[in-house]
């Protein structure tokens, strides 16, 4: 099993030796962090070697191998982010860290799929977040480069592969739409009071006490075969609002999830052949950590940080994502 | 299996959902996803030739890589 989790001092070491590095970690941890080839973002969750824990003392790292022969780091804003797709590499990846609930977490999950590139060139990542038992905290994300920490600005890190290899990223999701009601969204957002139910306008609120749904579950869409879940984040009873982790979009069906069996049983059962040996970049949801009480549990050897939201080309909600690198 | 030309009917197919195909390549599986989303709300032939080129590109693009070769040849031989 490789060994992720490492003391700032050792993160220190790999980077003055100059390995590039995705970092996870604690705002005060990554901060004292040296100038080097990093990118990170604060996050105290994580699935680690030796299975799911909570530290804001230890930093997860993400070495990037050596098949990359070129990168560039920066920051895109709120006017930017729309050229992420297009400034990657033609033959490579790019993995980009935003704080969650800021702007641009929010523009990119509504309109990332509208940017211009989109899906042209492999996008994977996740939103940076706070300690869940912390009020006041904001999340962040740090450019290793500059040295520098943004609460609103997106960090991206380019890489070039050679042209022998190529960048491929897969996502594992054991939820699928149940067998419930069909539920439509009257605007794409994270906030919604109406919905359409089986075609009929219904405060969502309303509907969701009066059939006495778990909101534990996600909803679930069948977006031309990959399945897309969107978590609640909270149902508020004064305003009849609920808001959600993630971005519903219109014209969309959804329904309540469903899943069976175990949450690692089914991980491992819908993983990509050698996904455990292959990935250089991973991470899961929190929603997936919390919901499946994934302390000290293992998703076999594949790590990363348990985070407030997945990026594969699009924000994603409960969802695995992986990043390999493979040879054509 | 020929991937080099655009004016194939299968792509218009394709985006305007007139065939069901799901792609194994996730790329194409979320392009193909907001092509026909957007395609449902308008579809003059601009925007239908548009997303064709869209979706052309990206499998032209990759079409050396296993789950984009395996889609390419799937879809080619959809009727």
């Amino acid at each position: 099993m490789k060994r992720v989790m490492y003391s700032p001092e050792e993160v220190s070491n790999m980077i003055k030796q100059g390995k590039t590095l995705l970092l996870a970690g604690a705002k005060k941890v990554l901060k004292n962090l040296p100038k080097g080839n990093w990118i990170g973002g604060t996050n105290v969750y994580f699935m680690a070697e030796n299975g799911g824990m909570q530290s804001d003392e230890l930093i997860l790292v993400s070495e990037i191998p050596s098949d990359v022969v070129e990168f560039s780091f920066k920051y895109y804003d709120l006017s930017t982010v729309k050229n992420v797709y297009k400034e990657g590499y033609e033959n490579g990846f790019s993995i980009i860290i935003m704080p969650v609930f800021t702007k641009i977490h929010v523009d990119f999950a509504k309109a990332s799929p509208q940017y211009e590139g989109f899906a042209m060139k492999p996008l994977a990542g996740w939103v940076s977040g706070t300690d869940l038992d912390k009020s006041g905290e904001t999340a962040k994300v740090f450019l290793g480069t500059e040295q520098s920490v943004s609460e609103d600005l997106a960090v991206v890190a380019h890489f070039k592969l050679p042209k022998e290899k190529f960048a491929e990223i897969t996502i594992i999701n054991i939820w699928s739409p149940g067998n419930g009601d069909e539920i439509e969204f009257l605007e794409a957002g994270f906030e919604v009071k109406d919905v359409k139910i089986n075609g009929k306008i219904t405060n969502f609120v309303d509907y969701l006490i009066n059939n006495k749904i778990d909101t534990n579950l996600p909803i679930v869409a069948d977006y031309n075969g990959v399945m897309m879940n969107i978590s609640f984040k909270e149902v508020n009873l004064e305003k009849k609002t609920a808001s959600f982790f993630s971005t519903t979009f219109k014209n969309v069906v959804y329904k309540f999830g469903s899943v069976e069996g175990d949450y690692i049983d089914e991980v491992m059962k819908h993983a990509p052949k050698d996904i455990e040996t292959n990935y250089v970049f991973s991470c899961n949801c929190l929603a997936n950590y919390v919901g499946h009480n994934l302390v000290g549990k293992k998703t076999g050897s594949i790590t990363g940080p348990a985070t407030f939201g997945e990026i594969a080309y699009q924000l994603l909600n409960r969802t695995m994502v992986n990043l390999e690198i493979k040879n054509i | 299996m020929n991937i080099t030309d655009i004016n194939n009917p299968i792509w218009g197919k394709l985006v305007l959902g007139e065939v069901n195909f799901n792609p194994s390549y996730l790329a194409a599986s979320l392009l193909l996803w907001r092509l026909k989303l957007k395609l449902k709300e308008k579809s003059s032939t601009v925007d239908v030739e548009r997303s064709k080129k869209e979706i052309f590109d990206l499998y032209f693009k990759c079409k050396d890589f296993p789950n984009a070769k395996a889609d390419i040849e799937a879809i080619l031989n959809l009727k």
